[in-house]
């Protein structure tokens, strides 16, 4: 927290004087902090030791969208609503739908693997990814895959850098498969009583040839937070949860669609937003949280968290959370991905509590929902507000007997542990 | 050579489950690609239990060992390595679990591909990567090769749909990468560890994403009378926007060959056929069906034939999943080639190889995923002239370096395997190999599953 010192920032012009910066700073044996749009300070470990923070926003120089070839390649610095608005002029889409795009850096994103409500249409950033250049920390520069869709030319690095969180190299520039712009969009929003109702709704999707862009859920209250509340009432004022359905493409494609998700949920839709509308939402939604710069909504302050269990557990998760919460007192948001099973929650400080009593539930809070999300075969991060935790927590959880191999992974790549030291998984 | 060693393997999976007599081991020597390297002995293993013993059992005696399907690779991925065992996985060949709430099977990876459809079937579900092969391939193979197929165009390839694997890592550890969850804990070793040619473990189990089968699938043969214009016909149908789940393209010579053998109705006289199959829901696919037939007439097709029934719809796939048989069977030997380039590089790369093979007098074969930028040109040899021989290797070599040149890469779906070793100069340096083989390294430091492989040597290793 405040103990940490000041440490020089450098944010070198281009790939080179990275490189030599780095190379510098592995030679002295300096902790290196990664740092992109700001955006995700929290995530994960505290490194156990920053002498140099390293930010990545004075690469820039590049973001060549190639329309007919369906790519883009993209500077790490470059902000993914920048990289977006390029492909949007050249009508195309880059699936990246990351938390607070104005600020998350396509390096960051990339990095973090972390994907949107879009997800469900666009797919992970595992499978968006064709190609990257990245500095290892003794300053080499190394590039993995390429710009073809189909590659399978020596191993697959790009799939063991994208979601690394920068503790094998520093993403330099990436490349990204694009989508055509879909003709039509409509989002459902869908205030529904039970987590129970949203899976069977959900379930009902997968289980049909529709082709969701997005097949989420949020706690009623995230809408409300960003000036939608007239969407997001729940019939009878019954606290629920607010189901969001949307998909993209040919007109009566999308007609079909939300009139199939509307019979299924046998419930009025308090709206369905169409194209811009539906994208603004899409993106406000994309703001909420805490912690991170660019923050434009949330709970205040105290635990972010997000887990991944298999795809039909996570809304029996979801309600263990509000449980949970509930039980505590600890006011609670959440988006839930029902297409890729990834939850994220916020907690916030318990209505009238001091912090301490908020920073001890919270933390039992923590631990019992990692011990349900293991149970379901996932896992457990956190992704805000640590300082909540009790001392020595670990931000992962545990990785069972592939550790080894991280482990390993990370000593070959970055022997002197130089960059974003301790911060992953297992304290790689 | 009964040794001590066969005696131990024997010891593991049973005396009938150890082949090392001569004439056994010979059916053991070759895969598709041409070469052959005589295994020492060939072991079948009917459980991960059994697979674990015998890695174990060939660390302590430092005997190099490769995990062999059934022997369809076209790169010399599962040749045995120099003085080493062949582990046969083709016993491992069960569904373990079908999980539709979570959308995904458990299969051994000795399952055909195509089986694990056929299993999912009643369920209404499917699993999406569909090489060629699917009927005579194991998915542990696909994964080892990180195999295509002609539907990833919109739908990816194999690493699209791996979940997690349960491994036997070289040193006879049994550990899961990833599981379940979309999203793996930490470092994604699932990741790269699909498409590794068998050189950092053996798979033992694997979860796969499924996908409903699509409402509606539509079926379409556009016919030109040039190459080219059907590669400007691919890149209109992507700038219009559409995303037909295929683009499968072949050349004249490709379509007389396989109507000489499997007589499914493709117009002989075309330079180049399409094949486009367009998936999803019934709404709106008339229109999209008519936007691309709309284009193919624009763009010069002599001819666009959509499937009416199922029937002509297998005809028209029978054609092309048979067109390699079908192009190998009309002389001795064959070079497949499997290089990538951006899509919109498919006409002049098209061009590069007419060229290059008319220059050498040799004769070429053109089939294309051509959504993907994939092509697979085809020489014909005969292996007895060694000068045809050099030649078709040399062209080979041009064509891939051509598609290095053209910014894509030397190896779509096929993998490196012994065969494009030194292709992989062209598109990696020193620096780039040596990131890889810190990957080898972490997890195979003792260099035993399957050796000479993917990664070729590069220069004085400082870190031995």
């Amino acid at each position: 927290m405040s103990e940490a010192k000041e440490c020089d920032t450098i944010r070198p012009a281009d790939v080179a004087e990275l490189a030599e910066s780095l190379a510098r700073a592995n030679a002295d044996g300096l902790g290196v902090c990664i740092v992109g749009g700001g955006t995700k300070p929290a995530w994960g470990n505290r490194p156990e030791r920053v002498d140099v923070r390293l930010s990545t926003r004075g690469l820039s120089s590049q973001c060549e969208v190639d329309a007919d070839d369906l790519t883009a390649t993209v500077s790490a610095g470059v902000t993914v609503a920048e990289a977006r608005a390029r492909a949007r002029q050249a009508g195309r889409v880059l699936p990246l739908d990351a938390i607070r795009s104005g600020l998350a850096t396509v390096g960051g994103v990339t990095a973090t693997g972390d994907q949107g409500l879009r997800g469900a249409g666009y797919g992970r950033v595992r499978d968006l990814v064709l190609g990257l250049k990245a500095v290892l920390a003794d300053g080499t520069t190394v590039k993995f895959g390429g710009r073809t869709m189909k590659n399978v030319a020596g191993y697959d690095m790009t799939k063991l850098f994208v979601g690394s969180f920068g503790v094998l190299g520093v993403i330099t520039e990436v490349t990204i498969r694009l989508l055509p712009r879909a003709d039509f969009q409509g989002l459902m929003i869908l205030p529904l009583g039970t987590f129970a109702e949203a899976q069977r709704i959900v379930s009902a999707v997968l289980d049909s040839s529709l082709q969701p862009l997005v097949l989420a859920a949020v706690s009623p209250d995230v809408l409300t937070e960003l000036g939608t509340a007239e969407s997001t009432a729940s019939p009878g004022g019954r606290a629920g949860v607010t189901l969001l359905a949307g998909f993209a493409g040919h007109q009566a494609a999308v007609e079909r669609s939300l009139s199939d998700v509307s019979a299924w949920a046998g419930s009025e839709a308090a709206a369905v937003l169409r194209d811009d509308e539906a994208e603004a939402l899409l993106d406000a939604v994309s703001g909420f949280g805490v912690g991170g710069a660019g923050q434009t909504a949330g709970v205040a302050e105290v635990l972010g968290l997000r887990a991944c269990v298999p795809i039909g557990r996570v809304w029996r998760l979801a309600g263990k959370a509000t449980e949970l919460a509930s039980a505590a007192a600890l006011p609670l948001s959440y988006r839930i991905d029902g297409a890729w099973g990834v939850l994220d929650l916020w907690v916030g400080r318990p209505p009238g509590g001091d912090v301490d009593c908020g920073v001890s539930s919270a933390g039992s809070f923590a631990a019992g929902l990692r011990a349900e999300a293991e149970a379901a075969g996932g896992w457990l991060a956190v992704t805000a507000g640590s300082a909540s935790l009790p001392a020595g927590h670990d931000a992962w959880g545990a990785a069972g007997p592939s550790l080894r191999l991280m482990r390993g992974l990370k000593e070959r790549f970055d022997p002197r542990r130089t960059l974003n030291p301790g911060r992953f998984v297992g304290g790689i | 050579m009964s040794s001590a060693l066969v005696k131990a393997l024997r010891a593991i999976v049973g005396r009938e489950n150890v082949l090392d007599g001569l004439v056994d081991l010979q059916t053991y020597e070759y895969d598709a690609y041409g070469e052959r390297s005589l295994p020492r002995a060939v072991v079948f293993v009917r459980s991960t239990a059994e697979v674990a013993a015998v890695v174990k059992l060939l660390g302590g005696e430092g005997v190099p060992f490769v995990a062999r399907g059934y022997g369809t690779n076209v790169s010399g991925g599962s040749l045995a390595p120099a003085g080493g065992v062949v582990i046969e996985m083709g016993r491992m060949n069960q569904v373990l679990e079908i999980d539709i709430p979570d959308r995904c099977v458990t299969v051994q990876p000795g399952i055909f591909t195509l089986d694990i459809s056929t299993a999912l079937a009643p369920y209404g579900y499917y699993y999406a990567p569909d090489p060629a092969s699917q009927r005579a391939s194991s998915v542990g193979g696909n994964i080892a090769e990180n195999a295509g197929g002609p539907h990833c165009f919109k739908y990816g390839v194999t690493t699209n749909h791996v979940l997690g694997l349960e491994v036997v890592l070289p040193d006879g550890e049994v550990v899961w990468l990833g599981g379940k969850n979309a999203y793996p804990l930490g470092l994604d070793l699932a990741g790269v560890f699909v498409g590794s040619e068998g050189t950092l473990g053996i798979v033992t189990a694997a979860v796969l994403r499924i996908l409903k089968v699509p409402e509606t699938v539509k079926t379409m043969l556009a016919a030109f009378a040039t190459l080219e214009d059907a590669g400007n016909v691919v890149s209109a149908i992507v700038a219009a926007g559409l995303v037909p789940a295929t683009l499968e393209m072949m050349d004249g010579r490709t379509v007389r060959a396989v109507e000489d053998a499997l007589a499914c109705g493709y117009p002989r006289d075309a330079g180049a056929v399409l094949l486009i199959e367009l998936d999803g829901l019934k709404d709106g696919m008339d229109d999209a069906a008519e936007e691309i037939a709309a284009l193919c007439r624009e763009h010069g097709a002599l001819d666009v034939r959509v499937a009416r029934d199922e029937a002509e719809r297998a005809d028209l796939w029978r054609g092309r999943q048979g067109s390699f048989p079908s192009i190998t069977s009309l002389a001795p030997n064959y070079m497949s080639l499997d290089g990538t380039v951006p899509r919109t590089r498919l006409p002049e790369m098209l061009r590069r190889v007419a060229a290059l093979a008319a220059d050498r007098g040799l004769e070429v074969f053109c089939t294309l995923h051509a959504g993907d930028g994939n092509l697979h040109p085809c020489f014909l040899y005969d292996g007895a002239d060694e000068e045809a021989k050099r030649k078709a290797e040399e062209a080979s070599m041009a064509v891939l370096r051509i598609c290095a040149d053209l910014g894509g890469t030397v190896s779509g779906e096929h993998g490196i395997g012994v065969e494009k070793l030194e292709a992989m100069h062209f598109v990696f340096g020193a620096d780039d190999l040596r990131a890889q083989w810190f990957v080898k390294e972490v997890f195979d430091p003792r260099g035993l599953c399957n050796p000479g492989k993917l990664l070729p040597a590069i220069g004085v290793a400082d870190d031995v």
